[in-house]
């Protein structure tokens, strides 16, 4: 659809422009994602990431059985620090060098804005994701691991990824500091997965409430090889609140 | 032609904290002109336009671009202005032409028109010979007019220019300022500099602010006419006492020492004070070697309003 550049009451010269939608989302995404894979940072953390992953399988394997599930538990962990590490570039890093400011005066709908941040995100986490598949087929290779257990553990690799990546997105709006967003993402998730944790030596309420809200408590289904509604309910849950906040962040701002 | 449209700031304040950065303030800028922004550091200058852009929001008053309310409408607003922020902040890791087609398909340009307005903008900024090449790679001249570029994409009739010469060498800055003359043209535009020469130069009014209060707004010839406050520069054979007794002489405002001279500022309104001066010098047994009357410059106005 197009529409006419709103009347300036003297212009003569007017350029079409379309309504604002999905290609702008796509535009950002686009330009996130090449920025950090076309970086040292990007590479960097996607060799990083891998190299982890593969030492991970190796401690893992030393049990001579082909079961993941201490693997993927470690990933899950470890996914917590790629997204603060990722999501620190989106709004944080870009408002030190100031790019920022031009992105949010463009006319672009907050939707628009942080729909496209978060697209650029786990497309870049879909890249790592998919560079640890070696590490399970090498274990294929090796043995007879239960494919059951391995596609649960990857629908949970990146449902615990998208939800990361919300809320990184929403504490990286909330700061210029780069690394105050590092620091701020990894502290909150660690804190809600150690906090169920934690919450096992507890009794009562306390106890139900920490479990609930821990990711930590919702993985170990998809460990285990299944895929239960209530899991998959609680990360989609976990990723609109993050988007919802970043929203509120990124509007209040603008 | 297309000669820009109006913007208005009515009554607008906006605090951080508590500090207040913009206090009450209210101007506008019409079609066609170049509407200069002048104030000290931390006078609420970057606030002010970053108000006008829609990066920050009030936190009382409004804001309205070619008559829509940026709080109504901030795409619709948005679209209207090009905004160049201080220090240019273009990303280096992309191609000039590849930025700017980046920037125009976010302003949702159609595919079709994307690649003549980069084409278009790469001209107008004198970017042809470097449009293939990283923005990294570039020097601060460079990338000073790829900012530039990007506020021109869509030829949106209201610009924005933070300080668009800081940086620059005087070549760079003569061809930048030529640039901005031209594009006056066909914008509108809000000029933030401290170079005052460059206002002076480019702007028909502009707006004076200190300590987030609009002090001022009046056309620049008003500022600089001889009547609200010219100046007579003399060479006495004993400047020490000529300045002693030139201090008493009415409808003095300020006497100073600059090299040899002797500089001699008259209030708003003193009128011509060459005969009272001469007079007084004489009978004070001084030698008027040479007297001259200059007209007030930007500067003088400038500097009397930020310091009452």
């Amino acid at each position: 659809m197009t529409t006419a550049r709103p009347s300036t009451g003297r212009s003569s010269a007017r350029l079409e422009v379309r309504q604002p939608g999905v290609g702008q989302v796509m535009a950002i995404a686009g330009r996130d994602t090449r920025a950090v894979l076309g970086s040292l940072f990007g590479v960097g953390l996607v060799a990083g990431f891998s190299a982890l992953s593969g030492v991970l399988v190796v401690v893992d394997l030393r049990g001579d059985e082909a079961v993941l599930n201490d693997w993927f538990g470690a990933l899950y962990v470890a996914m917590g620090l790629l997204a603060a590490v990722l999501t620190m570039r989106s709004f944080a890093d870009e408002e030190r060098t100031g790019e920022l400011e031009l992105l949010l005066t463009a006319p672009l709908r907050t939707w628009q804005i942080v729909a496209g941040k978060f697209v650029g995100a786990v497309t870049v986490l879909g890249v790592v994701i998919v560079c640890t598949v070696a590490c399970p087929l090498v274990v294929a290779a090796m043995g007879d691991p239960d494919a059951g257990p391995i596609v649960t553990g990857y629908v949970g690799l990146l449902a615990v990824g998208l939800a990361f990546v919300a809320a990184g997105l929403a504490v990286s709006a909330s700061t210029s500091s780069p690394l105050v967003s590092t620091a701020g993402t990894a502290g909150l998730l660690l804190a809600l997965w150690f906090g169920g944790l934690l919450g096992a030596g507890l009794r009562g309420r306390p106890r139900v409430i920490l479990d609930d809200f821990s990711p930590a408590t919702h993985v170990t289904g998809f460990l285990r090889g299944t895929l239960g509604v209530a899991d998959l309910w609680y990360f989609a849950s976990f990723a609109v609140v993050g988007l919802a906040a970043t929203m509120m962040v990124v509007r209040w701002r603008r | 032609m297309n000669a820009g449209v109006s913007a208005q700031l009515h009554i607008v304040s906006r605090s951080f904290g508590t500090r207040l950065a913009l206090d009450r303030a209210s101007f506008e800028i019409q079609p066609g002109e170049v509407l200069g922004l002048l104030g000290p550091n931390g006078a609420g200058k970057t606030t002010t336009m970053r108000l006008l852009t829609g990066y920050l929001r009030p936190s009382a008053g409004r804001v309205t671009i070619g008559g829509i309310d940026l709080a109504v409408d901030p795409v619709g607003a948005r679209r209207l202005v090009g905004y160049l922020p201080e220090g240019s902040p273009v990303p280096r890791d992309l191609t000039v032409r590849r930025y700017l087609a980046w920037r125009a398909r976010l302003l949702a340009l159609p595919r079709a028109t994307r690649r003549t307005e980069v084409e278009r903008v790469c001209d107008m900024a004198g970017l042809d010979d470097v449009a293939g090449r990283r923005i990294g790679q570039l020097s601060r001249g460079y990338r000073q007019r790829v900012g530039l570029a990007q506020a021109l994409i869509g030829q949106p009739p209201l610009l924005v220019l933070d300080e668009p010469t800081v940086g620059l060498d005087p070549r760079q800055v003569a061809t930048t300022r030529n640039l901005i003359a031209r594009l006056a043209r066909q914008h509108a535009v809000l000029l933030s500099s401290h170079l005052l020469t460059e206002v002076a130069q480019l702007c028909r009014r502009v707006v004076v602010l200190d300590g987030g209060r609009v002090i001022t707004t009046a056309p620049v010839r008003e500022l600089t006419d001889p009547t609200t406050g010219g100046r007579l520069r003399l060479r006495l054979s004993d400047p020490d006492l000529g300045v002693t007794v030139l201090r008493g002489v009415a409808g003095v405002e300020a006497v100073e020492r600059r090299g040899g001279d002797v500089i001699v500022r008259s209030a708003p309104g003193g009128g011509d004070l060459a005969p009272a001066v001469s007079a007084a010098v004489v009978a004070a047994g001084i030698g008027l070697l040479e007297m001259r009357s200059e007209s007030a410059t930007l500067e003088d106005a400038y500097l009397r309003l930020v310091s009452e």
